[in-house]
């Protein structure tokens, strides 16, 4: 039954205690302000007069942007639940105050001042109450829950409402003063009690403690202009509130008019306006359990978001046909239960989307600065105008402000999307674009950081930026590169010289001869190999004398310079004669030998066939090693093999990718080109899927490199679901910058989506039949991690179909782990174009991340048709798992 | 097979593997040992120098920092699916605690080399060690809280 309710009323499991508190807090906040409002407007009206309402909404305007300003400073430096105690405070001691003012004084000058007590204080907590809100839910929560929560505060309302229609003829208007105090002294104690047991606001932030409170104030301010000038979305929805609010008073001063002319005594209209409280809240209320939640899940937080722009104008258009009491009524519901139905929600679902840091200031910037300034112009155009004969000259300028409020309400929408990504972009700390820029041309301060990394004493960091240097800035790398290679051992100097053969070396030919000289025979080898690359021709007869050399690789070097400059060469029978004998004596020569083969194309047809079956046994000696470096090396060398290749070299390729170790399978990907056939492809979709990215990276680039329409075969692999689904997403992701048709990858992330909706359903099935056995469970854990595939193959499908990097940031979102992330990310998914793809989409992620698959209608009938499904399913891997946990269900 | 997938449901309830895809799994459990020890036995202690980190499958060992705890005060009671072991694998520094066997225990080994083998195959298993480090430490820090409150 609980149960239920909770699901009726979209409560997850863990969120009751929470969701009742608000409620109760949100209770006590709202029948108190609606004894305070009705008390204050009835006293005002009766006791001073309709005609200094707008001279109030001046001096409210003004009395705003003070109080605002104390409120900035505060907002987002304390817990919101810590300001709202000392709001509460003062609140109380001000209304106390004046109910003792009004009983000892027969000065009238205390009831515009309980006026403006009620008017400043209900803005601040209306504010307030929204951003401890936000300190408290994740954006997703807020969308679920703050229906619920708004619906408190309805209830709310409609007690304090009710309350006034019987007790005001009672105790008189005037001591329900006392009434309102004695709620705020509940929810502030009902506000202590949960925020000692449950310490501060969850996603609350303390930023540093400040000494100058003032600065810091005007400081917010002005970052909160800062930040409103920078956005569009700030800038659409500041103009949006300003035309509201001036719509918003018009509609105040309209209806107050006409129920002050109708109703003659204080306590028939205190009476009135409780009554009409009472019944606006139960509209209200009534929308907010039943309309708003399923409207914004079903139309979207932007369409909701214009409802109440549009019934604004119609408000003020009823008006101005007939200004009379039916009319009015219109108004009052329009303002006290379509607002708060639908635009506050919709409201704070807007700002929610804003960073953390951003908000308070925003909010501020609102209540000081656009709200005041609206007020002071809804009450200017009220004050000059009342004077005239006919309501007209205030509601047709009402109505253009209305006409401006839809207007930027559209804006506000167009820019919620762009906002939301920017938003998880900067929380994800994702590089903009201009960060994926070359490095070419950056700055002198690039330089000195890259030079820093370069200068470093650990060899891999020192040539990781060695690298970068060479990308960056080729005409200084060689020389800082050279440098830097000094007195490295062997292998790091190998490395960096490596790391020249782009570069232009002219003005370093003496000195890496010297280096030459000086070095080893390794060292000697590897200059030698970067001057002859270079054509440097002092080098040709150095290195061609070596050809008798003891060391291997010098051999090698001096083979090769041979062929290249066969002028200067001894007979080529010499040649091929030491070239063999490399072949034939031990893994080393071997080794070296395998630099020589893209040298075999300058020899003839009887030349090669002296050498190709040497190589095929050194290759298969190599590849049988059992050191995986020389397995590595081997490999590496056969990537530039043309020629044929052997059974053993097929059955060496396949029991290598088996490898443990991922250097050995990178480098096996990197030769598929040997395998042959369907070989070629199984493997090809086995280093496609590894899980190391190399392994994929070097999968990509065989086929790419020995495929002719690689974008067709990896298309048909991805269709027919070849391999597995990490497989399918580099192949995707390799298909990205294709320039293919967009409706390509609109069928992919339909496909993969359908997918993932059929897994859900089977995670369904296997959550309302969960077995014990291990088969059964591990069945459950392969579909779960099959289902997060799926969802993001569909989400990398979606990246050309939308603006660059928009889906990217959307991922990562969803890969953070993060529920605020997750759920800004959710929220962006939804408001998408092509929402037959997106909306699905969204909904089966917050299914994945909350790990609840419920679901009333199921593709499978039973465990049992789950299970089969998984064993006909084309996932060799779910094939097994269902395979496993079938044979239990037949026993 | 059916031991194949109760390693892997083993494995994927333990920190350092659990963001591993259970595909990929298969290989990690294929190249675990599988060990018997009986009670009172020692799997290693303080000082030696380690080369295995250890998954409980069944059984219970408990972690003291004397060698050979001839008085059974144990900091830790470890359980089938707890992970011991790992931290020497990762820093090469001797062993910073002694493993007893509590009741007969049968545990799941990998050795060092392989570990780092896995660990470069399979970049998410980095993250689960963290994971499993950074629970660690937590708890290191829970039992300093609880020491200074009773103190």
């Amino acid at each position: 039954m609980k149960g239920g309710i909770e699901k009726r009323l979209l409560i997850h499991t863990g969120e009751r205690g929470n969701v009742l508190y608000f409620l109760l807090f949100f209770m006590l906040v709202s029948a108190g302000m609606a004894i305070g409002r009705s008390s204050a407007d009835a006293l005002f009206l009766k006791r001073l007069g309709i005609e200094y309402l707008p001279l109030m909404y001046i001096i409210q305007s003004l009395l705003l942007a003070a109080v605002s300003l104390v409120y900035t400073a505060f907002a987002d430096l304390i817990p919101a639940e810590r300001f709202f105690r000392n709001l509460f405070s003062v609140l109380i001691v001000l209304v106390l105050g004046s109910w003792l003012v009004i009983h000892t004084s027969g000065s009238t000058l205390i009831y515009p001042v309980y006026y403006l007590i009620y008017e400043v204080s209900s803005e601040v907590l209306l504010v307030h109450a929204a951003l401890y809100m936000n300190q408290n839910m994740t954006t997703l929560q807020a969308k679920r829950l703050a229906p619920l929560v708004y619906a408190g505060a309805q209830t709310g309302t409609i007690i304090g409402g009710l309350t006034l229609v019987f007790a005001a003829p009672l105790v008189g208007t005037q001591n329900l003063l006392l009434v309102w105090c004695g709620l705020l002294v509940a929810a502030s104690a009902t506000l202590y009690i949960r925020h000692k047991r449950h310490g501060a606001s969850t996603h609350f932030r303390a930023p540093r403690k400040t000494q100058h409170l003032l600065n810091d104030c005007l400081l917010q301010i002005r970052q909160g202009i800062k930040f409103t000038c920078n956005s569009s979305l700030l800038r659409a929805s500041s103009l949006t509130l300003f035309f509201m609010v001036v719509a918003f008073y018009v509609i105040c001063y309209s209806v107050n008019r006409v129920y002050t002319q109708t109703f003659e005594s204080e306590e028939s209209l205190t009476r009135f306006f409780g009554l009409l409280t009472a019944v606006t809240s139960l509209l209200a209320l009534f929308m907010q359990l039943f309309v708003t939640n399923r409207a914004i899940k079903h139309f979207g937080v932007r369409a909701i978001n214009l409802l109440f722009p549009w019934t604004t104008l119609a408000s003020l258009a009823a008006l101005t046909v007939s200004f009379t009491l039916p009319a009015a009524l219109l108004g009052s519901i329009n303002k006290d239960a379509l607002m708060p139905a639908f635009r506050n929600p919709v409201h704070s679902m807007f700002y929610n989307v804003l960073p953390n840091y951003m908000q308070g200031r925003i909010r501020a910037i609102s209540v000081a600065v656009v709200l005041p300034l609206a007020l002071l112009t809804g009450g200017l155009l009220l004050l000059l105008m009342q004077r005239l004969d006919t309501p007209v000259y205030f509601l047709v300028p009402g109505m253009f402000a209305a006409l401006m409020y839809v207007f930027f309400s559209r804006k506000m929408n167009a820019a919620y999307v762009s906002t939301l990504i920017a938003t998880l972009k900067e929380r994800l700390f994702l590089p903009n674009e201009h960060m994926y820029a070359d490095l070419d041309g950056c700055s002198d301060e690039d330089m000195r950081e890259i030079m820093r990394g370069v200068t470093h004493t650990d060899t891999d960091v020192s040539i990781a930026f060695s690298r970068v240097l060479a990308e960056s800035f080729p005409d200084k790398a060689a020389g800082i590169i050279l440098q830097r290679s000094t007195g490295a051992d062997n292998t790091a100097a190998d490395r960096y010289l490596k790391l020249l053969g782009t570069l232009d070396i002219a003005g370093h030919i003496d000195d890496l001869h010297k280096r030459a000289e000086n070095g080893d025979a390794h060292l000697q080898a590897s200059i030698l190999q970067l001057l002859l690359a270079h054509g440097d021709p002092d080098s040709v007869a150095q290195t061609i004398r070596l050809l008798d050399s003891g060391n291997s690789r010098l051999r090698a070097t001096a083979i090769h310079a041979a062929l290249r400059y066969p002028d200067s060469a001894p007979a080529t029978a010499r040649i091929v004669s030491v070239w063999q004998a490399l072949l034939q004596d031990d893994r080393s020569t071997q080794l070296a030998a395998l630099d020589l083969i893209p040298d075999l194309q300058r020899l003839s047809e009887n030349e090669r066939l002296l050498l190709e079956p040497a190589y095929q046994g050194a290759f298969t000696q190599l590849l049988n090693d059992k050191m995986d470096d020389t397995r590595i090396r081997a490999l590496r060398g056969m990537q530039s093999w043309v020629g044929d290749s052997s059974d053993e070299i097929h059955h060496a390729l396949l029991q290598l990718m088996a490898s443990e170790h991922p250097g050995v399978r990178e480098a096996v990907a990197g030769c598929l080109h040997l395998a042959n056939g369907e070989q070629r492809a199984t493997l090809l979709l086995q280093a496609t899927g590894d899980a190391n990215p190399r392994v994929r990276q070097a999968g990509i680039d065989t086929l790419k490199a020995t495929t002719e329409h690689h974008e067709d075969v990896a298309l048909q692999w991805i269709t027919d679901n070849r391999g597995s689904l990490r497989a399918q997403q580099a192949l995707l992701k390799s298909l990205l910058d294709a320039r293919l048709p967009k409706t390509v990858f609109a069928d992919i992330a339909r496909k993969k989506s359908e997918e993932a909706h059929l897994l859900g359903q089977a995670l369904s099935i296997m959550d309302a039949d969960a077995g014990s056995l291990n088969c059964l469970k591990l069945l459950r854990i392969t579909l779960k991690e099959q289902l997060d595939q799926n969802i993001d193959l569909a989400l990398l499908a979606l990246e050309p179909l939308y603006e660059r990097g928009l889906i990217s940031t959307i991922r990562a979102g969803f890969a953070s782990g993060d529920a605020r992330h997750i759920a800004n990310a959710c929220e962006a998914l939804e408001n998408l174009d092509q929402q037959e793809i997106t909306a699905g989409l969204s909904i089966m992620l917050q299914q994945s991340v909350s790990n609840d698959f419920s679901s009333d209608d199921s593709f499978f009938s039973s465990l049992e048709d789950v299970v089969n499904w998984c064993v006909r399913h084309h996932n060799s891997w779910l094939n097994l798992c269902g395979d496993q946990a079938l044979q239990p269900l037949n026993t | 097979m059916p031991d194949l997938f109760d390693r892997l449901i083993l494995l994927k309830q333990s920190p350092i593997f659990s963001m591993v895809m259970t595909d990929d799994l298969r290989v990690v459990a294929q190249a675990m040992e599988k060990q018997q020890y009986f009670a009172d036995d020692c799997i290693f202690e303080i000082g030696d120098q380690g080369d295995h980190l250890y998954i409980i499958v069944s059984g219970k060992v408990g972690i003291s920092l004397d060698s050979k705890s001839s008085d059974k005060s144990y900091i830790a009671t470890l359980s089938p699916g707890d992970c011991f072991g790992e931290m020497n694998l990762l820093d090469d520094l001797p062993r910073s605690a002694t493993a007893e066997v509590i009741e007969d225990t049968t545990l799941l080994s990998l050795e060092k080399t392989r570990l780092r083998g896995l660990i470069q195959s399979y970049p998410d298993m980095s993250v689960g060690m963290l994971r499993s480090l950074s629970l660690r430490l937590r708890d290191a820090n829970q039992k300093l809280i609880n020491g200074k409150s009773h103190a």
